[in-house]
């Protein structure tokens, strides 16, 4: 993000776009609401009627899969409706004419078929947002970067913000909310293939030195090209290019697209090692299963959505065996001859602040009490210098010449579109009460009563009345790639021709259905566009005895993995040795 | 009643409280005044503590290391040292054999933590020699 | 002093469900039954928890052939005794805001202090005020949009005074 959460609710406008923060971030969403009681004028475009989009000034009710047609609309509105920031422009951008170039061809008129939007809500949207007073902020979320042109995507909204001069002063700009806890602090440490922590390039000799040098490894060591994708490792185990593959506190057969597929690649690879917390129907298929503590048995920091560093406690002792994540790692290291030793987390981090010249000033002293935090850039240790709310102040801009280089692109349609046998979009969204691949929500008492298998199918009355579907009955539903049984959620809510998954479930497993089809430079899947059928079952009891089935073989398949556990090194063997005795 | 300061570790909103501790086990949470909760919470950080506690409601916790001596055989308890020396001569004879970039490694974006992350990277880059280190923000 | 209910801000209820986490923890004790009394309920336009009005002349109560829901006059509210409950169903046919259900569990058949089964037990699910909680209700005091109020008589005579106002400026 480059404002600040709590600095939201001091925005003169919130445009969502593809973000049902009610959802995903509820703690997001009271600021939203605090903002519209302070008088902020609220925006939101979304194919489905949002809890947000209830108090919204203006509901744009856009089409699935439309989200370059409708910004370049909407951007089309800033300058042919005379809304855009020429000084802004002029002064901080570059590109403008080309930029145009393609823009100008993307009037809300005509691409009306495409949005499926009135023309005139666009004109009020634009002027809404680029009249904003003191500021205008543009949220997003998943509902933009899985889509096939999420990146495009990403490039049309920031030329929006830097054409309408919405970016650069405080409380404004981009606020694209992540989706897990630390996302943000997954990408500030590096753990990208481009990357090195602080978002220092692989490709930059200077930095690899540096690296190099603090790290105690001869230069070549670091390559100076970059890594592979994680989104890539099914062809790359099909090529025989990569034999290994360390999964570290991740579930990819339950929150990857096309989860047959994903099964099919980790039984291909020579080594799989797992390090989680749980059995997890990726753990199990593991040669190598390393039990590492949880969140609540050791400290750290995480970074929060809007760049903000803070610092968790430890407030149990570990459970087994089980160790922290860091000693395992620098553990393996020092017998693969790459000795590393930390006596604790506070000693990596100041290592790695140290070589990231953005993160220098968060210092554990400062995240330490109630309330603490550091947001980067922060690059002062005084404990009153919290950091930066908002980047590119005054709008200078993190490229070399300081200014931002507008980005257009021409609108593509999703890559598998309905057609007669899969005739409604599946798209895939998020269960409140639950959290990513649900191992640690699904194992909470209070979560697991208000929300269970198999999860739910969102869908319009007309959809379901059309298949006899109704509220709450166990349906079928197919795609190319797979079959699952979950729940119908029957809304008026939702859009007519597209139905709504939460990613949750187990049982309810949408990417049994999802297909694994990314975008060709962030590679990042089209989990939003898919096409599907849904089917009623006659049998209700029939239906809900079978998803029960299917649950309690589930839990118990990894119980039964887990079991060896239970069984100390060495015991095994006496055991068999006992079993043959009683038989003879 | 001990309480600990924690950060939520579900969503990305970074929320403070206070993680209740009796006889060992989390028994509940309390909302801190954190820069961005502002001493609210919504249902997971609230109600989402007990799996620390391994309730076995939906999957057990794994609590010893694990081995399959070799592809496809079944699952066995070792002990830490034999699980990482078997783990570090199995990828030694990978990198040896085909490179380091035949080694792919993730960082987690959820509850291990920035540093842990750090030493993740830190470890594929200059123990193994590669850059195929990633996260989960595509997914 | 009549009885006192909480109340919905539908303005700023997001849907949640923090309400309704909050309201099945604070009844997660033995003896009671974990699950919500309250119920985010969604229309196009509106989202808001549905939970007992505790009306002063409740039909539910009324309905209640076994003494499960009473007037509690001295919590100011309807109480529910769900020892007595016998699953008829009266009282969720009798509420006329859909606040009442009735759930059912199994619990232990007890011989002394062995356990020789488990029998059906019906339970009535309604708002009980959390009169037994220092803090109130559970479900006000975890809404993180403050948007749950425990409205008394007072609270209702301020509101009654401030509409009465706003009406003759509204009129003059």
């Amino acid at each position: 993000m480059s404002c600040s959460i709590p600095g939201m609710e001091d925005a003169g406008c919130i445009f969502l776009f593809g973000y049902n923060p009610a959802d995903s971030h509820p703690i997001v969403a009271r600021r939203i609401v605090r903002a519209k009681e302070k008088g902020c004028k609220i925006i939101v475009a979304d194919p489905r009627h949002i809890e947000t989009a209830r108090i919204a000034d203006l509901y744009l009710p856009i089409k699935n899969g439309c989200n370059v047609a409708f910004l370049n609309a909407f951007a089309n509105c800033l300058v042919n409706d005379g809304l855009y920031d020429k000084e802004f422009v002029a002064e901080h951008t570059n590109g403008f004419d080309e930029w145009w170039e393609t823009i100008k061809n993307y009037t809300p008129e005509s691409v009306q078929d495409i949005t499926g939007v009135e023309p005139a809500l666009i004109h009020q949207a634009a002027e809404m947002y680029a009249t904003a007073n003191p500021s205008a902020i543009i949220g997003w979320g998943m509902g933009v970067c899985q889509q096939k042109q999420n990146l495009k995507t990403v490039h049309t909204i920031a030329s929006i913000a830097c054409v309408a001069g919405q970016i650069g002063k405080p409380n404004s700009g981009l606020a694209p909310v992540r989706g897990q806890n630390n996302v943000q602090g997954s990408c500030d440490m590096g753990m990208l293939p481009n990357l090195y922590p602080g978002y220092q390039k692989v490709t930059d000799p200077a930095v690899r030195a540096k690296f190099a040098k603090a790290w105690g490894v001869p230069e070549e060591k670091l390559p100076l090209e970059e890594g592979y994708k994680l989104t890539d490792l099914g062809h790359l185990v099909d090529e025989g290019k990569v034999h290994c593959f360390y999964n570290y506190g991740e579930d990819p057969v339950q929150t990857e697209p096309d989860s047959a597929g994903m099964r099919k690649t980790l039984s291909e690879l020579d080594l799989f090692i797992c390090q989680d917390i749980f059995m997890t129907q990726t753990t199990m298929l593991a040669d190598v299963i390393l039990p590492a503590t949880s969140w609540g048995e050791h400290e750290g920091v995480f970074t929060a959505s809007d760049r903000s560093f803070q610092h968790f406690d430890a407030a149990v002792p570990p459970k087994g065996e089980c160790r922290h994540d860091w000693e395992i790692f620098a553990d393996l290291s020092t017998r693969m001859g790459y000795p590393m030793h930390y006596d604790n987390t506070e000693q990596i981090w100041n290592e790695c602040i140290s070589l990231c010249p953005n993160f220098v000033g968060a210092t554990y002293e400062k995240m330490a009490p109630e309330g603490g935090y550091a947001q980067w850039p922060v690059k002062s240790t005084d404990v009153n210098d919290h950091g930066t709310a908002d980047m590119f102040a005054g709008g200078k801009f993190t490229t070399k010449d300081g200014r931002a280089n507008l980005m257009a692109h021409d609108w593509e349609a999703p890559s598998e579109l309905p057609d007669d046998e899969y005739p409604l979009i599946l798209c895939t969204v998020r269960e409140v009460g639950h959290y990513s691949c649900r191992s640690m929500t699904g194992n909470c008492k209070t979560l697991a009563l208000l929300a269970d298998e198999p999860g739910f199918v969102r869908m319009n009355p007309a959809d379901a009345q059309a298949r006899g579907i109704k509220n709450g009955n166990i349906v079928s539903i197919h795609s190319r790639r797979g079959q699952v049984y979950s729940r119908a959620d029957v809304s008026d809510r939702i859009n007519k021709g597209t139905v709504y998954m939460t990613y949750q479930w187990w049982i309810g497993k949408c990417n049994e259905l999802t297909m694994h089809k990314v975008d060709p430079v962030s590679h990042t899947p089209e989990d939003k566009f898919s096409a599907c059928q849904v089917d009623a079952i006659a049998d209700q009891v029939w239906a809900e005895g079978e998803v029960e089935r299917q649950y309690t073989e589930l839990k118990q398949a990894l119980v039964d993995a887990a079991a060896p556990q239970d069984v100390e090194p060495g015991a095994a063997k006496f055991d068999d040795e006992t079993h043959v005795n009683q038989i003879v | 009643m001990e309480k600990h300061k924690v950060i939520c570790p579900y969503c990305g909103a970074g929320c403070q409280f206070n993680l209740l501790v009796q006889n060992g086990q989390v028994v509940g949470t309390e909302p801190l005044n954190g820069i961005t909760n502002q001493g609210e919470l919504c249902l997971k950080g609230m109600s989402g503590y007990d799996f620390i506690n391994d309730t076995k409601i939906l999957t057990p916790r794994v609590l010893h290391p694990m081995i399959r001596r070799t592809k496809g055989a079944d699952l066995e308890r070792v002990s830490w040292d034999e699980a990482l020396d078997f783990t570090a001569s199995k990828m030694q004879a990978i990198i040896d054999e085909y490179g380091p970039n035949a080694v792919m490694t993730t960082g987690s974006s959820r509850g291990g933590g920035n540093e842990a992350n750090y030493v993740m990277q830190k470890f594929t880059r200059a123990c193994i020699g590669t850059h195929s280190v990633d996260n989960c923000a595509r997914t | 002093m009549g009885n006192k209910r909480v109340v919905a801000d539908s303005s700023r209820c997001i849907g949640c469900q923090t309400c309704m986490a909050a309201c099945i923890e604070a009844h997660d004790i033995p003896g009671n039954i974990a699950a919500p009394r309250l119920r985010v309920t969604r229309t196009y336009e509106i989202s808001a928890p549905v939970a007992c009005h505790h009306c002063e002349d409740a039909p539910c109560a009324k309905a209640c052939p076994t003494g499960a829901l009473f007037f509690d006059p001295k919590n100011h509210r309807i109480g529910v005794n769900e020892d007595n409950c016998i699953g008829c169903k009266s009282c969720v046919m009798a509420c006329p805001f859909g606040a009442v259900s009735v759930a059912t569990t199994q619990v232990p058949v007890l011989m002394g202090d062995v356990r020789v089964g488990s029998q059906t037990k019906s339970f009535v699910l309604k708002c009980d005020l959390c009169v037994d909680r220092p803090g109130g209700p559970a479900c006000a005091e975890a809404c993180p949009t403050k948007g749950l109020t425990l409205v008394d008589e007072e609270r209702l005579a301020e509101l009654t005074a401030e509409r009465a106002r706003a009406t003759i400026e509204n009129e003059a």
